[in-house]
C-alpha cells in the first residue's frame, strides 16, 4: 500500500508546488541549456551524433572499465561499511557518537586521498623492496578509501532504520549473527542498494584518482572529447551513456525501495543490547576497523605531517579566510536549500505515477561532467537583466545544487519510501492541521534522510570545482579551486594545512547538526515514541 | 494576516527588487574595476595583481584556473560567456588558448605599447593578443636515480631502451602544455611521424600521469627517474631542495630544441571595462612585471633582455634554443594532435 497522508491545504499545496517548480528549474535549467546544444548538434551532424552518444570499440571498452571500476569500489565500501557499523554497535549506545566520526573525511577531496595513499604505498613499497602498485585494484582501492565514509554513511542509514523491535523478536530465536544476516541486512537492502548506486556514481564521475595509477576511464575520456573540440554540445552527446547508466541504477534502486516498507527507528541502533558476533565475525570487523582506521590515519597522517613541516598552520589559516568562508556559506547554503527541496519532494512523493519517473529525471545532472553543469549555468543566468544575480556568490550555491541536490532528494525519497504506509495514514487521520501533521510528524519521520542528504550535499559541495570555476564571482574562490591551485605549485605543506582545516571545520559543522537534531528530537510525542507504541500494537 | 503587516511586506519585497535591479545595472558600484581571468597560478599572479591595484587604484577581480580541468575551465567559461561578457582582461600561462579565443571571437583588438621591446613574433599581427615571458619544456631529472653522464638529453629519449618505461613519465598528452609540446612535434615532424612517435610512447608503457604537476613530484619523490614537465614545475621541485635536475631537451646540434611557452595577454571583446584592460594590459606587458615574474619564479625564458639587478630564483634559459615555429603553426595542428592521441592514449 502506497503512502495515502497527503497535505490538502490550499497553502501547503501551493507552496510545494512552487518548491517542485523551483527544483525543476534548478536542477534542469542547466541540462536543458545544454540538451538544446545537444539537439542541434545532432539535426547538424546526425551520424556523428549518434557515435558520441553510443559508444563502441575503444569507448566501449573504457565504458565498461569504469563500469567495473565503480561496482567494485561501490561493493567494496559497503562491505566495509557493513563491517564498520557492526563493529560500533558492540560499544553500545554511550560511545555511539563515534561512528560518526568517518564521515568528515568525506570533505577531503578524493585526489588528496589518492596522493597520500600514493606517497604511503610507494614508502612501503621502498621498504619492503617491492615494485609500487599501479592499475585497476590499486585504483579501486584507493577511489574505495576516499568514499568509505560514504559507504559507512550509507550502512548506518540503512542497518539504524531497522526497527529494534524486530531485532529482539528474532533474538530470542536465533543467534545474533544469524539475525544480522537473516533479518537486519535484508530489511536493509534497498537502502544498502541505492546508498551503493550513489558511491558508484560519485566514483564513476572521477577521473583524477584512476588516471594517478594509470587507469582510463570513460569519465577522462568526456574531458578529453570537450578539451580537443570545445564543444559542450559534443561533450554533453558522450555523457550519454552515462546519463542511460544512472537511470539504470537508479530505477533498480527505486524499484528495490519500493518492494519493502516498515517501521524505522532512525539513527539508533536496532540492538537494544550490544550484539555478540561468531568469532569469525568479529574477526572481519576487525579487518574492517583496521580498513576504516588506516582511511582516516594515512591522509591525516600526511596531511599534519606536512603541515608540521610547512610554514604553519596558523599563518596558511590566515592566508585562506576569505576562501575558507566562501566555501562554507555555499555548502551551508546548498545545504538547507537541498534540504528544503528535498521534503518537498518525500512530501509529494507518489501523489501521481508521474512523479515517479519525474523522480528519476531529477537524478540525471549527477551524470553530466560537472564543467558542462556550470557552462548550462552562464547559458541561463548570464544575461543583462540577471547581471547582479550571475556575479554575486549564489552562481556556486545554484551550480552545487544542480549537481548534489538530486542526491539529497534520493535519499529523503528513500527514506519516505522505507516509513509504514500505516504511519501517513495514522498522521493523517489524527492531525490536528496539515501544518501540524507536516511539522510533528512527517518532518520527524523524515528527518534521518532529510539530514543524511543535506550532509552529504554539504561536504560534497565544499570539495566541488568543476562548476563552480565556470561561474565563482570573479574576485572570490572557495577554498577547494586554492588548494587545487597550491597542488599545482607544489606547495604541500599549504594544501595540506588547508584540507586539515576543511576536515576540522566539517567536523564542528558536523558535530553542531547532530546536536540540534537531538535536542529537536527530544521533546515527547518524537516519532521514536510513536515507532515504538506502533510496535507494541 | 493584517492589510497593514501585508502591505509592509509587498513594499519590503519591491524595495529589494528595486534595489537588485539598480545592481544589476551597474549603478550601485561608481569605482573602477578590472575583471581578469588568467591561467597563471593565483600564487605567481596575485601579487602582481595587487601591486597593479596599489599603483592604479584600479580594484582587480580575478579568476583563477587550475590545472585540475583540464584546460577546459576559464577558456570554456569565457566562450560561454561571450554574448555578454564579464571579464576584461586574459592573462593566460600558455598561447594556444589564446589563439582558439581570437578564433572563437571572443577577443577584441588592443593597444600593445611595449610591443616594441617584444620579438616580432610576441605580437599578433592584428592586435589581438601580446605575448611575453616564457616557460620552456624540460627534462626533470631524480639525480639519485640517474648517474652524473646518464641523463636524457632528448624528447625523443622517452623511446630509448636505456631507460626502463615504468620510470619514466609525462603528463596525458592531450590536455595544457603537453599537447602544446605534442601540437609542436605535429607540426614539426609531420602528422604521420609524430602520430607513430607518439604511439611508439604510448606502446612502451611509459607512465602517462594526470598533470605537470603530478610528474614533477614523482621524480621529486622518487618513483620515477625522469619525466617531461615545465620549467616552473621544475623550479618549484629545486627550490625546495629536491634531488632533482632540469635539462633542457633537444639542444644538439640537428635537433629541433626545446618548446618555448609565452604568457599572453589579450583583451575581452565586450568587456566591461575597457580602459581599466587597457591599464591592465599595459602593465602586465611591462618590464617589470616580467622581472618580477623571472624573480618568483614562473618565467624562465624571458622574452626580452632584463637589467643586471633582476635576480632569477632558478635559472633563466636566455642562451635555451626553441623550436623554430610560428604560433600559429602549433595552433593549426592542435586539433589534429589531440583527436589522435586521445585514441592513442585513451584506451
Amino acid at each position: 500500500m502506497r503512502s495515502t497522508a497527503r497535505p490538502t491545504g490550499l497553502a501547503l499545496r501551493l507552496a510545494t508546488s512552487i518548491l517542485w517548480l523551483l527544483s525543476g528549474m534548478l536542477v534542469f535549467g542547466p541540462l536543458a541549456a545544454l540538451l538544446g546544444a545537444g539537439g542541434e548538434a545532432l539535426l547538424r551532424e546526425p551520424g556523428d551524433a549518434l557515435s558520441l552518444a553510443l559508444p563502441s570499440g575503444r569507448q566501449a571498452t573504457l565504458l565498461l572499465r569504469s563500469v567495473a571500476l565503480s561496482a567494485c569500489v561501490a561493493l567494496l565500501d559497503l562491505a566495509l561499511g557493513v563491517l564498520f557499523v557492526c563493529a560500533a554497535w558492540r560499544f553500545g549506545q554511550r560511545l555511539a557518537w563515534m561512528r560518526w566520526f568517518p564521515l568528515v573525511m568525506l570533505a577531503i577531496p578524493p585526489y588528496i586521498h589518492a596522493l597520500a595513499w600514493n606517497a604511503m604505498v610507494y614508502r612501503l613499497s621502498l621498504w619492503l623492496g617491492a615494485v609500487p602498485p599501479h592499475g585497476f585494484w590499486m585504483s579501486v582501492w584507493v577511489m574505495a578509501m576516499a568514499l568509505l565514509p560514504a559507504g559507512i554513511g550509507v550502512a548506518l542509514a540503512g542497518l539504524e532504520t531497522v526497527s529494534p523491535a524486530l531485532v529482539d523478536a528474532a533474538r530470542i530465536h536465533h543467534d545474533d549473527t544469524t539475525v544480522l544476516w537473516r533479518i537486519v541486512v535484508p530489511l536493509a537492502s534497498p537502502l544498502l542498494a541505492v546508498g551503493s548506486g550513489l558511491i558508484f556514481l560519485l566514483s564513476f564521475t572521477d577521473y583524477s584518482v584512476p588516471s594517478l595509477f594509470g587507469v582510463n576511464t570513460y569519465a577522462l575520456d568526456i574531458f578529453a572529447e570537450f578539451s580537443a573540440s570545445h564543444s559542450p554540445a559534443r561533450a554533453f552527446l558522450a555523457s550519454v551513456p552515462m546519463l542511460l547508466l544512472i537511470i539504470l541504477v537508479l530505477a533498480g534502486g527505486q524499484r528495490l525501495l519500493r518492494s519493502v516498507a516498515h517501521l524505522p527507528v532512525p539513527g539508533v541502533s536496532p540492538w537494544r543490547l550490544p550484539p555478540r558476533w561468531t568469532p569469525a565475525f568479529n574477526a572481519l570487523q576487525g579487518i574492517g576497523l583496521i580498513v576504516a582506521a588506516g582511511q582516516i590515519a594515512v591522509p591525516f597522517a600526511m596531511l599534519l605531517w606536512l603541515s608540521w613541516t610547512g610554514e604553519g598552520f596558523q599563518t596558511t589559516l590566515q592566508s585562506a579566510v576569505q576562501e575558507l568562508r566562501l566555501s562554507f556559506i555555499i555548502a551551508g547554503a546548498a545545504a538547507c536549500v537541498s534540504l528544503l527541496l528535498a521534503w518537498t519532494l518525500a512530501e509529494t512523493r507518489g501523489r501521481r505515477q508521474s512523479n515517479r519517473f519525474a523522480v528519476w529525471l531529477l537524478f540525471l545532472p549527477a551524470a553530466i561532467p560537472a564543467p558542462l553543469i556550470g557552462i548550462g549555468l552562464a547559458a541561463l543566468w548570464n544575461h543583462p537583466g540577471t547581471g547582479a544575480l550571475y556575479d554575486s556568490a549564489l552562481m556556486p550555491v545554484l551550480a552545487v545544487l544542480a549537481r548534489f541536490a538530486p542526491l539529497a532528494m534520493a535519499l529523503a525519497i528513500a527514506q519516505h519510501d522505507r516509513v509504514d504506509p500505516l504511519l501517513w495514514d495514522a498522521a493523517r487521520v489524527f492531525q490536528a492541521s496539515n501544518l501540524h501533521a507536516a511539522w510533528r510528524i512527517r518532518l520527524p519521520l523524515l528527518a534521518p534522510g532529510l539530514v543524511a542528504g543535506a550532509s552529504l550535499v554539504f561536504a560534497l559541495a565544499l570539495g566541488e570545482l568543476g562548476a563552480t570555476l565556470i561561474v565563482a564571482p570573479p574576485g572570490q574562490a572557495t577554498l577547494t579551486m586554492r588548494i587545487y591551485n597550491y597542488l599545482h605549485y607544489g606547495a604541500s605543506d599549504v594544501v595540506a594545512g588547508l584540507c586539515l582545516t576543511m576536515a576540522l571545520l566539517t567536523l564542528t559543522a558536523g558535530a553542531l547538526s547532530a546536536i540540534s537534531l537531538a535536542l529537536w528530537r527530544r521533546p515527547p510525542g518524537s516519532p521514536h515514541l510513536h515507532a515504538q507504541s506502533h510496535d507494541s500494537e | 494576516m493584517r492589510p497593514a503587516l501585508r502591505l509592509r511586506n509587498i513594499a519590503r519585497i519591491g524595495l529589494l527588487a528595486a534595489l537588485w535591479l539598480l545592481a544589476s545595472c551597474g549603478l550601485a558600484s561608481p569605482e573602477r574595476r578590472v575583471v581578469v581571468y588568467t591561467s597563471v597560478d593565483q600564487v605567481y599572479a596575485e601579487p602582481i595583481l595587487q601591486k597593479f591595484e596599489q599603483q592604479t587604484g584600479i580594484r582587480v577581480q580575478a579568476v583563477y584556473d587550475v590545472e585540475a580541468t583540464k584546460t577546459v575551465g576559464l577558456a570554456q567559461r569565457l566562450v560561454s560567456e561571450k554574448n555578454n561578457p564579464r571579464a576584461d582582461v586574459f592573462w593566460n600561462g600558455e598561447f594556444l588558448q589564446t589563439l582558439s579565443l581570437k578564433e572563437q571571437g571572443v577577443l577584441a583588438p588592443a593597444t600593445f605599447s611595449a610591443a616594441g621591446a617584444l620579438p616580432a613574433n610576441y605580437v599578433d599581427p592584428q592586435g589581438y593578443w601580446a605575448a611575453f615571458g616564457g616557460r620552456a619544456r624540460v627534462i626533470l631529472v631524480n639525480t639519485e636515480r640517474i648517474a652524473p653522464g646518464d641523463e636524457p638529453a632528448s624528447t625523443f629519449d622517452l623511446l630509448s631502451e636505456a631507460y626502463p618505461p615504468d620510470t619514466i613519465g609525462m603528463a596525458y598528452p592531450m590536455f595544457g602544455t603537453t599537447s602544446t609540446e605534442a601540437a609542436a612535434f605535429y607540426a614539426l615532424l609531420g602528422a604521420d611521424a609524430a602520430r607513430q612517435f607518439y604511439q611508439n610512447v604510448a606502446r612502451r608503457g611509459i607512465r602517462i600521469l594526470d598533470g605537470n604537476s603530478v610528474v614533477r613530484d614523482q621524480v621529486a619523490s622518487g618513483q620515477l627517474a625522469w619525466g617531461l614537465t615545465d620549467t616552473d614545475d621544475a623550479c618549484g621541485a629545486i627550490e625546495r631542495g629536491a634531488p632533482v635536475k632540469m635539462i633542457f631537451p633537444n639542444q644538439a646540434e640537428g635537433q629541433p630544441g626545446t618548446l618555448i611557452i609565452p604568457n599572453t595577454v589579450a583583451r575581452v571583446a565586450g568587456g566591461p571595462n575597457p580602459e581599466a584592460a587597457q591599464t591592465l594590459i599595459d602593465y602586465l606587458l611591462s618590464p617589470e612585471v616580467e622581472a618580477q615574474l623571472v624573480e618568483m619564479n614562473w618565467v624562465q625564458v624571458p622574452s626580452r633582455p632584463l637589467p643586471a639587478t633582476v635576480k632569477p630564483a632558478c635559472a633563466v634559459g636566455s642562451e635555451v634554443r626553441g623550436m623554430q615555429l610560428s604560433f600559429d603553426a602549433i595552433y593549426q595542428m592542435l586539433e589534429t594532435a589531440r583527436t589522435d592521441l586521445r585514441s592513442i592514449f585513451v584506451r
